[in-house]
């Protein structure tokens, strides 16, 4: 399987993040440092994921034979209805054919690999050859703007990935450790915790976390979840392989933050400049993230064709998906 | 491990915050500029370096540089 184009699309409204974003100079530093956005882009009021995806998609396929696409699966945590999936809104809304299947893959931070995943297996097994892969997410539809450990870090953005069966084979590590629920979470709004009267009410001034409820991150647990599972993963995930670190040209984890990069960075030896962080603009934007990062390489002509790339997404869960990809 | 070493990994991760003088009995939440998340620094600082990996839980009677050092030891112990 190999990527045959990225598409991303950030919402027009901006967030400059600033020292005037919080009380004093050194907290400003410290989230510089520490978490290294500088830009967020935000979805407004009537802006769903998958109308940021849709935009991606359009410029994406805009010279590609739709005939050709015979699998499309969608990418998010923030889904336009509980039914009919938002896949299959996208599928017609971009005019494919009646063949081609959809599927949502509600996963989060993993969500991008887990979808290759999934693109690999069909492409396996089902004999099919070009798949689409979106991605949307608007996480900042869930950031209470008390919650000083999630606003200035989620943005909110749209992906489209073009992908082709190949014979070059790949490999995939994935994992789950459910004690990471408490961790990182959008408890209300589901079957176990509805939305009552209460809840609404207690939003007034904070109406739009009344649309998926109110996401809950402890940095600490997360970090502690990705320290104890993330480098054996990795290692396994090069062992599938025969590869070392060193034979990986380049490293993209979920672009979560500079803390936990820098941290995978340290504990798995890597160089520096071998590890992807495009997180300064438009921060952590869950499953679009890799592919942004990806995409973002390209552009600036960090990659050249044959590149070793590992990629690995870990985050709300706590689960986790890897694979290691050549540059097409 | 000494605590002399141990006072020269935390200053090392410590270096955006600029200069100042780090003892056994500094307080954390005491040093200038200090955030929560410095916190997760000396988390992943501890795991990379002495193989232990903090939860919030065991950190949180930890007030000085001294009672880190000590619960790093203990943790190291139980290997």
């Amino acid at each position: 399987m190999i990527i045959e184009s990225i598409a991303y699309h950030f919402p027009e409204h901006q967030i400059s993040i600033s020292a005037a974003s919080f009380d004093d100079e050194q907290q400003f530093n410290a989230h510089q440092t520490f978490v290294g956005t500088t830009v967020l882009y935000q979805a407004v009021a009537h802006q769903t994921a998958s109308d940021l995806a849709l935009k991606a998609a359009a410029e994406l396929v805009s010279d590609v034979d739709l005939s050709t696409i015979d699998f499309l699966v969608f990418s998010s945590l923030t889904l336009d209805y509980h039914a009919p999936s938002t896949a299959s809104i996208l599928h017609k809304q971009l005019g494919l054919k009646a063949s081609c299947g959809v599927m949502d893959l509600p996963v989060g931070c993993a969500g991008f690999p887990m979808a290759l995943m999934v693109a690999n297996g069909l492409f396996n097994t089902m004999g099919i050859h070009r798949m689409l892969v979106l991605m949307g997410e608007v996480p900042t539809r869930a950031v209470h703007p008390e919650n000083s450990s999630v606003k200035n870090v989620f943005g909110d953005a749209g992906v489209a990935v073009l992908l082709t069966s190949s014979s070059f084979p790949l490999a995939f590590e994935f994992g789950n450790d459910g004690s990471g629920f408490s961790s990182l979470n959008v408890l209300r709004g589901g079957a176990r915790l509805p939305m009552d009267v209460a809840y609404l009410e207690s939003n007034v001034n904070t109406p739009w976390l009344n649309q998926f409820g109110e996401l809950i991150m402890d940095g600490h647990g997360i970090l502690k979840l990705t320290l104890t599972h993330i480098p054996n993963a990795v290692f396994a995930l090069l062992d599938k392989y025969g590869l070392t670190l060193d034979q990986v040209d380049h490293v993209i984890f979920h672009q979560a933050s500079n803390i936990v990069i820098d941290a995978l960075q340290r504990k798995l030896n890597l160089p520096k400049d071998k590890v992807l962080n495009y997180l300064a603009d438009g921060g952590n934007t869950i499953s679009c993230g890799i592919p942004i990062a990806w995409a973002k390489a390209h552009e600036a002509n960090r990659f050249s064709r044959g590149d070793k790339v590992l990629i690995f997404g870990f985050g709300v869960g706590f689960s986790w998906c890897g694979s290691i990809l050549k540059v097409h | 491990m000494e605590i002399n070493e141990f006072l020269g990994h935390l200053a090392e991760e410590f270096e955006d915050l600029g200069v100042f003088e780090l003892t056994p009995s500094t307080i954390l939440k005491n040093i200038p500029g200090w955030n929560s998340m410095h916190i997760l620094l000396l988390v992943s600082m501890i795991d990379y370096r002495y193989h232990v990996l903090l939860s919030g839980e065991h950190l949180k009677a930890v007030v000085t540089v001294n009672d880190l050092f000590e619960l790093v030891k203990e943790k190291q112990g139980e290997f």
